[in-house]
């Protein structure tokens, strides 16, 4: 009987606790959208939400306020990188900002599809980013606004890159903006380099790395070099975005049908040469060990660009200084092929609560050269302004102790105004998902290359019912 | 007291006439709250899976009517070798799903025999029962998102786990279970198996406890060994709750979603390598969510519903027939 | 006939033998099923034991290989998890506060509702009372998953989606919960109570809520701690229905761990890990007597 009571009194004592969570607002449902209220009343909350660098309450916002500006992204990007700043200068107009991370690309169209259809729901988003693999699928759209509604002209763009309005532009129509320019590079182990090349200057590097062959020819030598230990790359589809930046058409053309494209056939035969070689580490891009290689001597190089150098490369390398983890320790050099990988757009969408407060802070993030400058400083993001780049370049602030004191704007400069706007449409982040998948299956010796194609086409035209295999 | 009495037995039957509408009250709100959240949405998808019904980008098409071509098309595909039935990717999802259920079941139901068989042992008494009743019991309990991150982190390619096997010389230094089909699947099926055998094992006991202790004492005295017992007392009274505890796993395991979603996963919500881990109820949420093809989804739902429509009545013919033979059994011992 | 034959050929040792082997036999078997058994809890504590000693160690000695020895990195990784998690919206605690806002009114609703359903159909003698069981029964093996597709279009349509209800008032309707009530009143509820209760000019939602529902108190609480398990631990219709990041339950937190923003440190993703099996492992070495029981009991319900 004590013991029934026991159980009693704990399942009361839950009650209570759910109740009292639930109770700051009037009903359990109510209680979630009451973010801020929920947490003053629980320490534990607000600790956790607070973020080092940034007070709290203007990086959370009051969803509760009647003019609540929702800006969603899948992760803190545009937070650290644009809000930020624009915070510093229109700090009233940043108190309305509520920014939601919904915690991962993996899931972010789903959740903000789901919004996107319902103007209604209070959180509906304002403003929201997107990532080059699906940008199409919303400014081809009526869920986003053209720029020019929000009182951004041409002249405001004239110190972009082409190709960042380019990917944003459907029917003459600028539909999104960007703050940054995202060209690639080969990024190397100066140490690794220097052991097993003799050099780990970058001029000197690229003649290793000049062409495929040279640089699956290289790979071998340092692997044997190394005893094994040293592999070139994590995971043969590191490569995979040099490649796809390549491509001509994209995945399907007007006709709605399927295709693969000699491009990415030749990503695959490079994946199965590297992996056949044992080149790599076997890690999938993204994943735990991928990001944990790069504080480790079992590989030699990454692809990445310029976010990627910072957010990636840098905050894995397991120190914060030169001489730790494998900080200081890395350099840039072009590699076989000129590439650019990603890139984060910002977008009104149609039922944007204030058209002015959007066009403000696109204004402010992806055209006015001081601003910009203030985040290249700040974030050290390649920012999408020729003339604030050009200004900074010659001011020094690209010599990176990170790379050994490379200058990393200096060097990504030429490499952006290269970039040609690469062939793309809406669903590219999931039919490329699914072609990582099969090239990894013939890659893993599980099927073979016809197999592959076939199964991969199967696949996407059973996800995509408008669209066919040849 | 006599007088109120005597009108209570006489109005007995007439109570329940009187009464009897404050039943339909009680039973109400399951009624109401069904039809509305569970029949309704049934319909819906039955109904969805006659559509054409979806969103290019994000731009909405149908719901028009085409029949039942959805549903053919998930049981067949028409390529150039011509009509293959079942090579759909409904059927692959279903495939996987079964193939991952039957992977535990039939280890977890054997495990379970064995220890229900044990710890009812009343020759062989072993001490602690309770303890390893709790303990094995544990990881069912434990919320399974969490269960199959953890088992993902072990046996990655670096995990903790993967290294134990890869010092002890049982795997090759550079492999990796993420990127091969059949070791993914039985991962999957081994932490179902270890989340529900305790489960299964309980189940057992307390069905084994219910046999009537006179039979095994009767076949005590005629000199059978728990072995003997075993086989043939214990497993044949045995069948109704073996077939329960079959029934109610099979449709579970259909169900199969918070492991495999959140194991062996890429970006898409597929399961990796290349489809093997995607059950049918992933399968349809990405459908759902992803790409939007409510008909297809409706489809893909009608054949997982048919599915265990076809386990659940195999179920009640089964078992009511049993339930009607041990009522004529009983009646004839009295 | 063949305990005759076992007879002859044990007749033919000495008595004192046999016992003896047996006796040895029993004892080996002891040891050999002790051991097993051990094992096997050992398996199931084996993988929260990494998990816990992972939880206070540094990313990299994680990498590194499986240690049996805690490190001393707990506190390190917690205000980690704290930092890293900042802006995704849903913060641990607040996940689990999420998921209790759901569970426990599902779990009112569902023990509620399932002993009120089975109280009608029990106690009331009406025209529809066996159709009515029948149907019961007769949907208790669909499950909810099947009908996601039209829930969740559905939802949208009524304006529900991305709000809690759709994820608690279902809970009203939980057949195998009444069906385990109803059999339960059979043996615990005698019909002459109610009758008496009538006699003393009780009403009949009175007489359900003051005299029933005290008898059925086992029962009820057995399935208010499965209900509530089930609905905590529930990812598919949460993960379908909501949307935005401020709601996420539990199990979703879980899948939030996974993503991009955690990837790189082993030591922040097992200490999130822990922290979501914590409370369960509270609730269940507080009653696991009675989940045991439950267990037992809905077994043999059939």
């Amino acid at each position: 009987m004590k013991k029934k009571m026991l159980a009693l009194a704990l399942a009361t004592a839950m009650t209570t606790i759910s109740l009292a969570g639930c109770g700051t607002s009037s009903t359990p449902t109510d209680a979630t959208t009451n973010k801020s209220t929920d947490a003053t009343t629980e320490t534990d909350t607000a600790t956790a939400e607070t973020e080092e660098e940034i007070p709290e309450n203007e990086i959370i916002g009051n969803p509760d306020a009647e003019d609540a500006f929702y800006v969603y992204c899948w992760n803190a990007d545009v937070m650290n990188n644009v809000i930020k700043y624009f915070q510093e200068v229109y700090p009233e107009d940043a108190k309305r900002i509520v920014y939601v991370n919904t915690g991962g690309s993996d899931y972010y169209q789903t959740k903000i599809d789901a919004l996107l259809e319902d103007p209604t729901n209070p959180q509906y988003p304002d403003m929201i980013a997107m990532e080059m693999d699906y940008i199409m699928k919303y400014t081809d759209s009526d869920y986003t606004l053209p720029v020019s509604d929000l009182g951004i002209t041409e002249a405001d763009m004239k110190n972009m890159y082409q190709y960042t309005i380019d990917a944003a532009t459907v029917d003459g129509k600028v539909k999104g903006l960007s703050w940054q320019a995202t060209p690639g590079a080969m990024m190397y182990r100066r140490s690794l380099a220097e052991k097993y090349l003799g050099t780990s200057d970058p001029d000197k590097v690229q003649e290793f790395f000049k062409d495929w062959d040279t640089m699956l020819e290289t790979g071998k030598k340092i692997l044997a070099d190394s005893n094994g230990e040293t592999k070139l790359f994590s995971g043969v589809d590191d490569v995979k975005r040099v490649y796809q930046a390549s491509r001509e058409n994209a995945w399907y053309d007007a006709n709605s049908v399927l295709t693969v494209e000699d491009t990415m056939l030749n990503y695959m035969d490079y994946a199965k040469a590297l992996q056949d070689a044992g080149l790599t580490n076997g890690t999938a891009q993204w994943s735990d060990e991928w990001a944990a290689n790069v504080k480790s001597d079992n590989t030699f190089a990454y692809m990445g660009c310029t976010w990627f150098l910072h957010w990636t490369l840098k905050a894995n390398s397991g120190g914060e200084k030169v001489g730790e983890g494998t900080y200081g320790d890395w350099a840039m050099t072009a590699g076989p092929q000129s590439y650019y990988w990603g890139g984060t757009w910002l977008g009104a969408t149609a039922g944007c609560s204030d058209k002015e407060l959007a066009g403000k802070i696109m204004k402010a993030a992806t055209c006015d050269t001081e601003m910009m400058k203030k985040i290249c400083k700040g974030s050290l993001d390649y920012v999408n302004n020729k003339e604030a780049i050009a200004a900074l370049s010659a001011e020094g602030v690209g010599n990176y102790d990170f790379l050994g004191g490379q200058d990393f704007l200096g060097y990504f400069s030429p490499l952006a105004e290269k970039i040609e706007l690469p062939a793309m449409c809406g669903e590219d982040f999931y039919i490329t998902n699914a072609f990582d998948d099969q090239t990894n299956a013939y890659v893993n010796g599980n099927k073979d290359k016809d197999t592959a194609v076939k199964d991969f086409k199967a696949y996407v035209v059973d996800l995509y019912p408008y669209l066919t295999a040849e | 007291m006599a007088d109120i009495s005597q009108k209570s037995n006489m109005g007995k039957k007439r109570k329940t006439v009187e009464y009897g509408r404050y039943g339909y009250l009680f039973i109400a709100p399951f009624f109401i709250v069904y039809a509305i959240f569970q029949l309704w949405p049934l319909v819906y998808t039955i109904w969805m899976s006659f559509m054409e019904y979806y969103s290019k980008g994000l731009k909405e098409i149908g719901p028009n009517f085409i029949g039942f071509k959805n549903i053919v098309n998930a049981f067949i595909t028409t390529g150039k070798e011509g009509a293959v039935l079942f090579d759909t990717f409904t059927f692959k999802a279903l495939g996987n799903t079964i193939f991952m259920w039957m992977l535990n079941f039939v280890p977890q139901i054997l495990l379970s025999l064995l220890l229900a068989s044990w710890f009812t042992d009343t020759r062989v008494k072993l001490k602690g029962q309770g303890a390893f009743k709790v303990t094995m019991f544990m990881p069912n309990i434990i919320t399974a998102a969490s269960l199959a991150v953890l088992f993902y982190s072990l046996f990655s390619i670096n995990g903790p786990m993967t290294q134990l096997l890869k010092n002890m010389g049982a795997i090759p230094g550079n492999y990796d279970f993420m990127v091969h089909k059949l070791p993914t699947q039985i991962l999957i099926a081994f932490i179902q198996f270890w989340m529900w055998y305790g489960n299964t094992m309980i189940v057992l006991i307390a069905g084994i406890l219910g046999i009537n202790p006179s039979l095994y004492e009767a076949s005590r005295v005629d000199g059978a060994n728990s072995k003997q017992i075993f086989y043939h007392i214990t497993l044949p009274l045995l069948k109704p709750i073996t077939l329960f505890v079959l029934v109610t796993s099979a449709i579970g395991g259909l169900q199969m979603y918070d492991i495999p979603s959140l194991f062996n996963v890429n970006q898409g919500g597929d399961g990796l390598p290349d489809f093997a881990s995607t059950t049918i109820t992933m399968y349809i949420r990405k459908l759902t969510l992803t790409s939007k093809d409510f008909g297809k989804a409706g489809a893909a739902s009608v054949v997982l519903f048919l599915v265990t429509l076809i386990i659940s009545l195999f179920f009640f013919f089964v078992l009511g027939e049993k339930e009607d033979r041990r009522q004529r059994k009983s009646r004839k011992g009295v | 006939m063949s305990s005759q034959v076992i007879e002859v050929k044990e007749s033919k040792k000495s008595e004192n033998e046999q016992l003896e082997s047996l006796s040895k036999n029993i004892k080996r078997q002891k040891l050999f099923r002790n051991i097993i058994c051990i094992l096997l809890c050992i398996m199931s504590i084996f993988p929260f034991y990494i998990m816990i000693i992972n939880a206070t160690r540094p990313s990299a000695a994680i990498q590194q290989g499986l240690s049996l020895i805690p490190g001393t990195m707990f506190f390190t990784n917690i205000s980690k998890l704290g930092s890293l998690s900042a802006g995704v919206g849903t913060p641990v605690m607040k996940a689990m506060l999420n998921s209790l806002c759901i569970s426990v009114p599902a779990t009112l609703f569902t023990v509620y509702f399932s002993s009120m359903t089975a109280y009608g159909v029990y106690v009331y003698n009406f025209k529809l009372r066996r159709i009515a069981w029948s149907f019961i029964l007769g949907i208790m093996m669909i499950p909810t998953q099947v009908s996601i597709i039209g829930f969740y279009k559905f939802m949208i349509q009524i304006g529900l989606n991305d709000s809690y209800l759709p994820l608690i008032i279902p809970a009203v309707a939980a057949p195998s919960t009444v069906f385990f009530m109803r059999q339960y009143m059979k043996t615990a509820l005698p019909l002459e109570i109610i009758d008496a209760a009538r006699i003393d000019g009780s009403g009949e939602f009175y007489t359900f809520n003051t005299i029933a529902t005290p008898l059925m108190k086992p029962a009820l609480a057995t399935q208010a701690i499965f209900a509530f398990i089930a609905s905590w631990n529930n990812l598919y219709t949460p993960s379908i229905i909501l949307s935005s990041s401020t709601k996420y339950t539990l199990p979703m937190f879980v899948q939030v761990l996974r993503s991009e923003q955690f990837r790189s440190d082993y030591g922040v993703i097992y200490v999130g890990l822990l922290l979501t099996v914590l409370p369960l492992f509270i609730v269940y070495f507080a009653l696991s007597k009675y989940i045991i029981a439950g267990v037992a009991l809905g077994g043999v319900k059939e």
